[in-house]
């Protein structure tokens, strides 16, 4: 029998493993419920629907190895085949977010988040860098002054078990739009100052670069760059302003990646399909995901990408896992696995993410029919070219 | 002088369909000085114009962030437009009431509904994020709203739009508010089981929905 590692590095290498390897990507809830461990609130925005704390007991790191423990522990007793670590989670050291009112804060990237108790969850709100003098008083974080213990903390967890750890970054598109107010003002700032806009693109992927490097460097196995590019109705920006300002930092980090040997993953909501081809000339990325079932046909990704990519997919968030029967669910795991399994290149995974409204049940049956139906031999759709 | 009215409306939607913001501007300007009605300027130049870059998005010819230009130039021509409009003369499509439910702190896809909304000819009251069902229900009532429009990202809010639907089909003002929804956590089948009367599935579509449902409240 295959390690957690060896299923998960095989399949990425396009090669059949024992069976299809999973990954679940949970919300704390879910975390809580597989651990009996409460998650703890953090000072800072962490995703998930994590609590924000002003004042913690723990220390700042200790709350974020606590909770990195939980979400392996989670994986652990859910039986799925990866850890991931996120550079959300990597705080300048001395880090405090600046509130600008008692559930309101900024953070180290000027990106503001305000928390909302009665749904339990924290969203980003609004972005410091508005105008150039803003970007001008801008002190960007360090990458070095980054505190990477974290990464250490996972990579060294996850010898029990032998499990992969991915390292979740942010690089080309999210941040910028999120520090500038979102992506509709970033997006008449792209044709209305166009300068400004693309200072704010290079200073991001400057950074996020070299802290991505610094993660490689600490043993991840695999890195996932995270930034959403697209929508349902396909990608936010036309061509010409992905291969002007989007493409190249993801390029340099691809080439980084390659050289020392760690796959690159690259995540966006939405149907990139219209620009998939170019895409991939392009960057030389390694993996597509989630492949979102509503604007993608995973089937089509695999025929046509399925030699160039893996595939890590999709297994519907929006009725199937939150509303659906059984069945439902067992049918969907099916569906997927059908048309990214054969000859390797897939890992079963959700649509986006395991989110609060999601049934644990249907959590919990995901993970069984993925053992039950994803054994190799499996998989129909072939990868062709 | 209707033929140099006719030329400077071409070249008006012509700088909206290249997206050229400052000839744009400048060619309402110029629209104005000439004595070209606003009306006929919002209708013949730049709506033209908006149209033809929102059906070339709809045909995914052009992409989200050339629709959100175009709306951010339509605005900031309206703003021009706005002091020469005569009482009465611009013939509102329909008055919107807007909001991300209760729960929801994204005003994304909101701002973006709204403002393609506005670029139609509609009336948009925006109500801002995180609104009560309660406030959605008073202020539709209070701004006579034809249609209220509500957005959710998120799957954890979708109870709260429920709840907003039903509190805004269950007021006195129910029996002559059309809801449409429309955001990430929407669809078809979610519309029809909240009783909203429309889903949109995205900005530009809102407007066609929109007028839709004006037109089902005119029968």
């Amino acid at each position: 029998m295959m390690t957690h590692r060896e299923r998960y590095m095989a399949a990425i290498h396009h090669e059949e493993p024992d069976r299809v390897p999973i990954y679940a990507g949970l919300d704390a809830k879910f975390k809580e419920m597989l651990t009996g461990r409460r998650h703890a609130s953090s000072k800072s925005y962490i995703g998930g629907g994590v609590t924000v704390a002003k004042e913690a007991k723990m220390t700042d790191y200790e709350v974020l190895e606590w909770n990195q423990k939980l979400s392996n522990d989670a994986i652990r007793r859910l039986g799925t085949d990866a850890f991931i670590v996120s550079d959300y989670w990597l705080w300048p050291r001395g880090y405090e977010p600046r509130y600008l009112d008692e559930h309101t804060f900024v953070d180290w990237w000027g990106k503001t988040y305000r928390l909302l108790p009665k749904v339990g969850t924290n969203y980003w709100i609004d972005g410091i860098i508005k105008t150039e003098e803003d970007l001008d008083e801008f002190v960007p974080p360090d990458p070095d002054e980054i505190n990477y213990d974290l990464v250490d903390f996972a990579v060294r967890d996850a010898r029990d078990g032998d499990y992969p750890v991915i390292g979740a970054v942010h690089l080309a598109g999210m941040f910028p739009y999120l520090m500038m107010g979102g992506l509709d003002r970033f997006c008449i700032n792209l044709y209305a100052r166009p300068r400004f806009t693309g200072r704010v693109l290079d200073m991001v992927a400057e950074v996020q670069t070299e802290i991505a490097k610094n993660i490689i460097d600490r043993g991840v196995d695999i890195i996932a760059e995270t930034d959403d590019i697209a929508g349902v109705d396909g990608p936010f920006w036309p061509p010409e302003i992905m291969r002007r300002h989007i493409w190249p930092p993801i390029k340099r980090l691809a080439d980084h990646c390659h050289r020392r040997g760690v796959p690159y993953l690259k995540h966006t909501d939405g149907d990139i399909m219209p620009v998939l081809e170019e895409f991939i000339d392009f960057c030389g990325f390694d993996g597509l995901n989630p492949i979102e079932p509503q604007c993608m046909d995973m089937a089509e990704v695999k025929r046509r990408f399925g030699r160039r990519l893996y595939l890590r997919g999709n297994v519907d968030i929006t009725w199937v896992i939150p509303y659906g029967a059984e069945e439902d669910v067992r049918r969907d795991v099916r569906r997927a696995i059908d048309q990214g399994a054969k000859g390797g290149g897939f890992v079963l995974s959700e649509s986006n993410s395991f989110h609060p409204n999601c049934k644990f049940e249907n959590i919990l049956t995901y993970v069984d029919e993925a053992k039950r139906y994803g054994r190799y031999p499996c998989g129909k759709v072939e990868a062709e070219g | 002088m209707s033929s140099e009215h006719d030329r400077i409306l071409k070249d008006l939607a012509g700088s909206m369909i290249d997206m050229e913001l400052e000839a744009a501007k400048a060619g309402v300007v110029e629209a104005l000085g000439a004595g070209v009605p606003a009306k006929r300027i919002i209708e013949e130049g730049l709506g033209v114009g908006m149209e033809h870059i929102g059906n070339r998005f709809a045909a995914g010819e052009y992409f989200l962030s050339e629709l959100i230009f175009a709306g951010y130039i339509m605005q900031e021509a309206l703003a021009i437009l706005e002091p020469h409009l005569e009482a009465g003369a611009a013939v509102s499509e329909g008055r919107v009431v807007i909001a991300s439910v209760e729960g929801d702190l994204h005003d994304i896809g909101k701002n973006i509904a709204g403002s393609m909304l506005r670029s139609a000819g509609f009336e948009v009251i925006d109500l801002g994020v995180d609104v009560s069902p309660e406030r959605i229900v008073e202020a539709a009532g209070e701004h006579g709203a034809d249609i209220v429009a509500l957005s959710a990202l998120l799957s954890v809010v979708v109870p709260y739009m429920e709840e907003t639907v039903r509190a805004v089909k269950e007021s006195s003002i129910g029996g002559r508010v059309k809801v449409l929804i429309g955001g990430r956590a929407a669809d078809v089948d979610s519309a029809r089981r909240m009783g909203a009367d429309a889903y949109a599935h995205d900005a530009w579509e809102g407007i066609s929905k929109a007028r839709e449902l004006m037109a089902s409240i005119a029968k």
